[in-house]
């Protein structure tokens, strides 16, 4: 910072600098462990069944069980008739969130099985790791448990992404977001129809309007070009 | 207590050498990086719909009469064929005196939706073609196909061969029934109709996250844990960055050409049965009697060589030829060894054929 005449105006009556400092730093270090008190003690309040060490692994199943009990208890609700002027809307409404929740249990699924060879890979070289330690063995250089741990990943995906379970759950996946896309935008064009602005499947049915006559303009060219080269042939005449 | 003292001995190393690598990785991704893609020089001749052809200005003096028409497949963008200068296989086509042409198929929108395998090939591929015929005073060219576009280019060889002087099929899937890559394993379980319904128009970024479900441990890991090794060094950041530029540029493929191709070709696989139909007219393969160069890649993870090597034997050309180079789908076009291998090959191969 400069020291001329306008500082030096700037701060007359201020303590020098390293005066204040020595003021006011205690205060903000006095803050910032406060906080950070305030930080530990909330933690501390976690239930000791929500604590990490306490949750046990993630049963390999838990969200087909999750989709088969949703399936079981809330679907039937979300698909019960509507009545009335609104049943339609209504309908929509519902049946979008019964395909929301089936899209998000189904990516939840796939998700969990993309995450299953990290786990496992880091396990295997976290035990590859405790041997070499037992046998005083380890390498220095950290570029060897790298590649390690890429290589048994990269295996370890291999294996998953020809099983006919992970098959099933991506399968499962893409149809449940492609049906939860389709009712999206069902709901939307319902929505737009209302607002009187053109909806998807209307310029979809133009779209298929203009491509169909361009096709045909197409086949008719050629014979268009016949008759005219025709017409102008003396034979012809 | 040997090994812990020699591990934080390492880490101190590890962790100063790491500090100097982000100072210098910082000024070079700060700096001005030359990441232009696509940069040799060309003129647009044709337009039509969303389509464009590049014709590439000769920079040699010619040696094949025939231009080489190059159709590109519709996954992904046809500069990969024009990376960088110097890893650019139309540039070396170039140099090699070829004169060469390329199909860009930009990016469909909406509208592009119910564009089938016949529009591409019978209608905009044939077009360009006759344009090309036209342009040159020529009966047939020569017809170059990558990947998806190669099947295009089997396809329209078939239905028109009189339009086809020499046919070249690089990294092309014809046989779509083996379970050597993981693509064809997964798109045979695949619901395409509901998936077409739903979408209309299938995403490039779709179809890239499908890429890298392929090998996620190099392409969403390894890949970026090199990159952040060597960010310190800007030929490696640039050449990176261009291939970064070009992988993440995903036109959406046009919906009822994917619902044709994998219901088609990837579960039914008709078109190496002379089975398949376009535009009304069963792809009989014994019509391309042309002669036929077949190149694919021995590591190829998206189209194996189990797709690739049966065309030359279900053909009815008698001058018909496989070809596999050590490398992967990609590396073929891009790895600087492959430059020097694929285009003498295909120079050498057309300038035999040119009479």
């Amino acid at each position: 910072m400069g020291s001329g005449p306008f500082t030096s105006g700037f701060f007359q009556g201020a303590s020098p600098w390293p005066e204040m400092f020595q003021t006011l730093a205690p205060q903000w270090w006095s803050g910032y462990f406060t906080l950070q008190r305030l930080w530990l003690e909330q933690l501390a309040q976690v239930p000791p069944e929500l604590q990490l060490s306490q949750l046990t692994p993630l049963d390999r199943n838990f969200f087909k069980n999750w989709l088969a009990a949703y399936e079981q208890t809330w679907q039937p609700l979300w698909q019960m008739p509507q009545l009335g002027l609104t049943r339609i809307y209504q309908e929509n409404a519902t049946r979008l969130a019964d395909k929301f929740q089936v899209f998000q249990t189904a990516l939840a699924d796939f998700l969990f099985s993309l995450y299953q060879p990290v786990e496992e890979s880091l396990a295997i070289v976290q035990e590859h790791l405790t041997v070499q330690a037992r046998q005083e063995q380890i390498s220095d250089d950290f570029q060897v448990y790298y590649r390690l741990w890429i290589k048994t990943l990269e295996e370890r995906y291999l294996t998953l992404f020809t099983e006919p379970d992970f098959l099933q759950t991506m399968t499962k996946t893409m149809e449940a977001m492609s049906d939860f896309l389709a009712t999206r935008q069902e709901v939307v064009t319902a929505t737009l129809k209302n607002l009187a602005i053109p909806t998807h499947e209307e310029l979809d049915e133009l779209h298929q309007e203009i491509y169909q006559l361009k096709k045909q303009l197409r086949e008719l060219k050629p014979k268009a070009g016949k008759k005219k080269a025709a017409k102008r042939s003396p034979s012809s005449k | 207590m040997k090994m812990p003292l020699d591990l934080m001995a390492k880490l101190a190393e590890y962790a100063e050498k790491a500090g100097s690598r982000q100072a210098k990785a910082r000024e070079v991704l700060l700096g001005p990086l030359d990441t232009d893609i696509a940069t040799t020089p060309c003129e647009m001749v044709y337009e039509n719909d969303r389509v464009r052809l590049k014709h590439y200005l000769p920079q040699a003096t010619p040696k094949v009469k025939t231009p080489l028409f190059i159709v590109y497949a519709l996954i992904n963008r046809e500069t990969m064929l024009d990376l960088q200068p110097g890893r650019s296989v139309v540039q070396n086509l170039l140099l090699h005196g070829i004169d060469v042409y390329l199909t860009e198929w930009s990016y469909p929108t909406r509208k592009d939706r119910f564009l089938t395998i016949d529009d591409h090939v019978n209608g905009y591929v044939h077009d360009l073609v006759d344009f090309l015929c036209q342009r040159h005073g020529l009966p047939r060219i020569n017809v170059m196909g990558v990947c998806m576009g190669g099947t295009f280019a089997v396809i329209y060889a078939a239905l028109h061969p009189k339009r086809v002087k020499n046919l070249i099929t690089t990294v092309t899937p014809t046989n779509f029934d083996t379970d050597q890559g993981l693509l064809h394993v997964w798109l045979k379980q695949m619901d395409v109709d509901r998936l077409v319904d739903a979408l209309g128009n299938i995403p490039g970024d779709l179809l890239n996250l499908g890429f890298l479900l392929l090998n996620p441990a190099r392409l969403l890991v390894d890949k970026y844990v090199g990159f952040f090794d060597q960010a310190d060094n800007k030929e490696f950041v640039e050449n990176f960055l261009r291939m970064e530029k070009w992988i993440f540029d995903s036109p959406d493929v046009p919906g009822e050409t994917f619902r044709q191709f994998i219901k088609e070709c990837y579960q039914e696989n008709l078109l190496i049965k002379s089975r398949m139909k376009v535009g009304e007219r069963r792809v009989n393969l014994k019509k391309v009697t042309m002669p036929l160069l077949n190149i694919y890649a021995r590591h190829d993870h998206l189209v194996p060589p189990a797709a690739c090597e049966l065309l030359v034997d279900r053909v009815g050309s008698q001058d018909a030829e496989n070809i596999c180079l050590d490398t992967g789908h990609i590396g073929i076009y891009v790895s600087s060894r492959c430059q020097q291998e694929l285009v003498p090959k295909i120079a050498h191969w057309l300038q035999e054929r040119d009479a």
